[in-house]
């Protein structure tokens, strides 16, 4: 709005809220259609990422270099790392995801791109909800992705075997996806605020307890050759019910922090 | 009638009043159970027969963890009434709870642990109702912190709102979650004897639950006093600055308008 | 009746010291009951102190800063 270059502003300068976010004009505000509006804020999230790969390769170094502390400080005999693996693993998969996630739309705030999603998405009929549903599915990969890429290797470390890596790699999937959808919802609470990265940790730790327990036990119980299948679908069934309430609730953040 | 009890309290002038009215009865209710109840609790009763004298922290711990879960869902429960009416007064009642809600339970999580100590030899144990009451510690942490990070009232009242009921859809979960990991790790169970009690131990017990009950609620309504004046006085303050930008730009060139949007900032 | 209220006055401690001492858990339950105390009168005193500083900033008028 005030002209400074932003990622896809078109030349000629803008018409309409819609068309910042989506140059292309591929959406038809005239009717108003979903996918479009999605899929333009999924390319930009996933646009301005890739142009800073260093943020991916950090996530999965933040996750290589907590999970190494921990046998470093303790002593790496290997009944020892086989009893601390899944926990240790699931701890620093946690604090990466939530890293990554913390100041998801603190900038967002103060560059005005927030007003310009809430201004499109009344424009094209998109309930805000879906966006933020969009965002955390792009944040998703973007964080979770580098973590599971490198976990395998980790879990070397550990000593994990073929079943309980699957276990955890399952496992890592769905519940950084809870993870990711409770840090929205934080970040969205905390966008603008001093010390915003902090405040959206405070609030999201206690609430990935659950996500932490069942992770670990079902690689625990991987490792000990018992299924697991009960701890991976209580973690689908949380993931089924933040995918439905967090973006909900985001939104109704976000609303509130644009209209401050 | 219940609702529209709510909604005739809904403007904060009336919360106020009747906050007003209602703290010092409320604190004499506190302390006419508390006395009666500590005298049984510490005098009458008789010793447990496992554990001998040092039960009688059960008297106070047992209060203390049951508000901090009751205010808990209070502010659940006027946060979502405040998101759903849009009604100010609501919002700023689940602040007033807040701190007294945490104060319990730090409160449960050390009188369990000065109660453990003795009873089963160890000051923490990692069962499910010590992690669960150590986490929902953290989400009143988390609800302060984002009370106070919060500058415009009306960010902070929903902002509170959303995540005091994030935190009570949570809770459940979590305490699910750390029973099932408890139980098949075999952990030791903290819970206190359920052996059915004496009846001047229920009566000692049900009078300090009380004598919480009507402290929280004296707290409360003191704070919300105290919110209300505090929000009042910051929007008498605002209107002077506005009046005085008037009166001035009226008088001639005395306050640039830059200046003052640089200070009000 | 007589018989149920004389047994709420009875302690069952015969002397003070046995009161204190608490069978050996002393140590444990006053210490606490004194933590409890002081947590509860702690938030009262910083309510009286949150309600000066409300009385003494209100007596100042508005915008006295700006000047």
């Amino acid at each position: 709005m005030s002209g400074e270059a932003r990622l896809g502003v078109p030349a000629g300068g803008v018409r309409s809220p819609v068309e910042l976010i989506d140059p292309a004009r591929q959406i038809d505000v005239a009717a108003p259609a979903w996918a479009p509006t999605l899929r333009a804020v999924a390319r930009r999230e996933w646009l301005t990422a890739v142009r800073r790969p260093g943020d991916l390769l950090w996530h999965a170094g933040f996750f290589v270099m907590v999970a190494a502390l921990f046998p470093l400080s303790l002593r790496p005999d290997p009944a020892t790392l086989l009893l601390l693996g899944p926990g240790v693993l699931w701890v620093a998969a946690l604090l990466a995801v939530l890293l990554a996630t913390g100041r998801l739309f603190h900038d967002d705030l103060k560059s005005g791109w927030l007003d310009q999603c809430v201004l499109a998405s009344a424009a094209a009929g998109v309930p805000l909800a879906l966006i933020v549903a969009a965002r955390m599915a792009v944040q998703w990969l973007l964080a979770a992705g580098p973590v599971l890429a490198v976990a395998p290797l980790v879990a070397l470390q550990f000593g994990l075997n073929a079943a309980a890596l699957g276990v955890l790699l399952a496992g890592l999937a769905l519940g950084s996806a809870v993870l990711v959808a409770l840090a929205s919802v934080a970040a969205a609470l905390a966008a603008g605020l001093r010390g915003a990265a902090l405040l959206t940790m405070l609030m999201v730790l206690p609430m990935a307890a659950p996500v932490l327990v069942f992770g670990a036990l079902a690689v625990h119980a991987a490792q000990g050759g018992a299924p697991a299948g009960a701890e991976l679908s209580l973690l689908g069934a949380m993931l089924a019910a933040a995918a439905l309430v967090c973006p909900v609730l985001g939104a109704l953040a976000l609303r509130s922090a644009t209209e401050a | 009638m219940f609702s529209r009890l709510i909604f005739y309290f809904a403007s904060p002038m009336r919360l106020h009043a009747l906050a007003g009215r209602l703290v010092r009865p409320l604190l004499w209710l506190a302390l006419a159970l508390a006395l009666p109840g500590l005298w049984l609790a510490l005098v009458v009763t008789p010793a447990d027969a496992v554990q001998g004298e040092g039960y009688r922290l059960l008297y106070v711990h047992v209060p203390a963890a049951w508000m901090s879960m009751f205010v808990y869902l209070l502010m659940a429960f006027w946060s979502f009434v405040g998101l759903v009416w849009h009604t100010r007064a609501s919002a700023m009642l689940a602040h007033a709870l807040a701190p007294t809600g945490a104060v319990f339970a730090l409160l449960s999580l050390v009188t369990g642990a000065f109660w453990g100590q003795p009873m089963w030899g160890t000051w923490w144990v990692w069962d499910a109702r010590l992690s669960s009451s150590l986490l929902l510690f953290f989400l009143y942490l988390g609800y302060l912190a984002l009370l106070r990070a919060n500058e415009d009232s009306a960010r902070a009242d929903r902002a509170c709102a959303v995540l005091a009921l994030l935190g009570a859809v949570n809770l459940p979960v979590i305490y699910f979650s750390v029973r099932w990991w408890n139980t098949l790790h075999q952990g030791a169970s903290l819970s206190p004897g359920k052996a059915s009690m004496a009846p001047e131990m229920l009566t000692a017990l049900l009078l300090m639950i009380g004598a919480a009950w009507a402290y929280t609620a004296a707290t409360a309504f003191k704070r919300v006093q105290l919110i209300i004046a505090e929000r009042e006085a910051q929007a008498r303050w605002l209107q002077q600055l506005q009046d005085d930008l008037n009166q001035s730009d009226d008088g001639g060139a005395a306050l640039p308008a830059a200046d003052l949007e640089a200070s009000r900032a | 009746m007589p018989d149920a209220f004389s047994s709420f006055l009875t302690p069952w401690w015969p002397d003070v010291a046995a009161f204190l001492r608490m069978g050996k858990h002393g140590l444990y339950v006053w210490p606490t009951l004194a933590i409890c105390a002081v947590a509860l009168a702690g938030e009262w005193l910083l309510l009286m102190q949150r309600e000066r500083r409300l009385k003494s900033s209100d007596g100042r008028g508005a915008g006295e800063n700006l000047r």
